[in-house]
């Protein structure tokens, strides 16, 4: 049975205030349930092991050592390399958007992007947005 | 203006509040991050975590307003002690417990007021987060469910010192 309260979203955000704020606000709301990742290996584990219908990731971008931890991620995502279906949407945050990482994002096939400064309400809006698109496990 | 009324569990809620020892304490950057974060996120000008002592509330943490406390028989936040849920003023002028009320009739000049009950787990009520603009506004049922949430985290990191040391 399909249903709202079943849509599992993977949060990869450092953040602690905003990481928390989101997930305990969708929690409150009945409209998904979320996994918080702090860090980008807890979510690689988490990748492999959970599926997922939806994913909101942060990204390390511009990356400090060359490696941008948020895109090998999502590209972990899409090469089917994660228990979830390699074409859920995945949204990604970052701090800012230049036409290089808008490429990339947009081969990733990012569903959103959302460049700081941006709200909780923007990131909720976001996962809610994700219910038509997702598909309910 | 109504003054606000005292809680059923006044006493024990202010010997919970003189146990964690907050009042008067200097600013802390733990609690300052989250009045920040508020004040953006509800695009509002002042956002307080405010503690009602006997006789008046004092600031642990505030965005947007210099006073480090008023008293309390003119307080928003101490009427909203008296609720479980978010107190919601969307426009002091029209409510008759606060629309002579000196920080709505001068300096702040406040209209709109979202206060959201600090409780611990035992039900004492220490205080508020609470948003103040000075136009009138309203909060939608998204908006109260993040201000509930922050909430939740202010009385946490209230609270973490003693669910230390009470374990």
């Amino acid at each position: 049975m399909n249903s709202i309260s079943r849509l599992k979203i993977l949060l990869v955000e450092p953040a602690h205030l905003l990481r928390r704020t989101v997930s305990l606000t969708v929690h409150s709301l009945g409209t998904a349930e979320v996994t918080e990742a702090a860090a980008y290996a807890t979510a690689q584990q988490l990748c492999e092991g959970q599926r997922f219908d939806g994913a909101v990731v942060a990204l390390d971008w511009p990356p400090l050592d060359g490696v941008c931890r948020g895109l090998s991620l999502i590209q972990q995502i899409r090469s089917g390399e994660s228990a979830s279906a390699a074409s859920i949407p995945v949204a990604a945050l970052v701090d800012s958007c230049n036409a290089e990482l808008l490429q990339v994002l947009r081969a990733c096939g990012i569903s959103r992007i959302l460049i700081k400064p941006f709200r909780v309400r923007d990131v909720i809006d976001t996962i809610d947005g994700m219910r038509g698109s997702a598909r309910i496990q | 203006m109504i003054k606000p009324a005292l809680p059923a569990n006044e006493k024990e809620r202010l010997v919970l509040l003189y146990e964690l020892l907050l009042l008067d304490t200097p600013p802390e950057e733990r609690f300052d991050k989250i009045v920040e974060f508020a004040s953006s996120e509800f695009n509002v000008p002042i956002c307080l975590i405010s503690l009602i002592d006997a006789d008046r509330q004092w600031f642990k943490a505030r965005v947007g307003l210099d006073a480090c406390e008023t008293e309390r028989d003119v307080s928003f936040c101490a009427h909203a002690l008296l609720g479980d849920d978010i107190l919601l003023v969307p426009d002091a002028l029209l409510d008759p417990r606060f629309h002579d009320n000196p920080a709505v009739a001068g300096p702040p000049h406040v209209r709109f007021y979202a206060g959201a009950p600090l409780t611990c787990g035992d039900g004492l009520a220490l205080g508020t987060l609470c948003l103040v603009d000075t136009v009138p506004r309203t909060l939608d049922a998204v908006e109260r469910a993040i201000l509930e949430s922050l909430r939740d985290l202010v009385v946490l990191e209230l609270t973490s010192h003693r669910a230390a040391t009470d374990e």
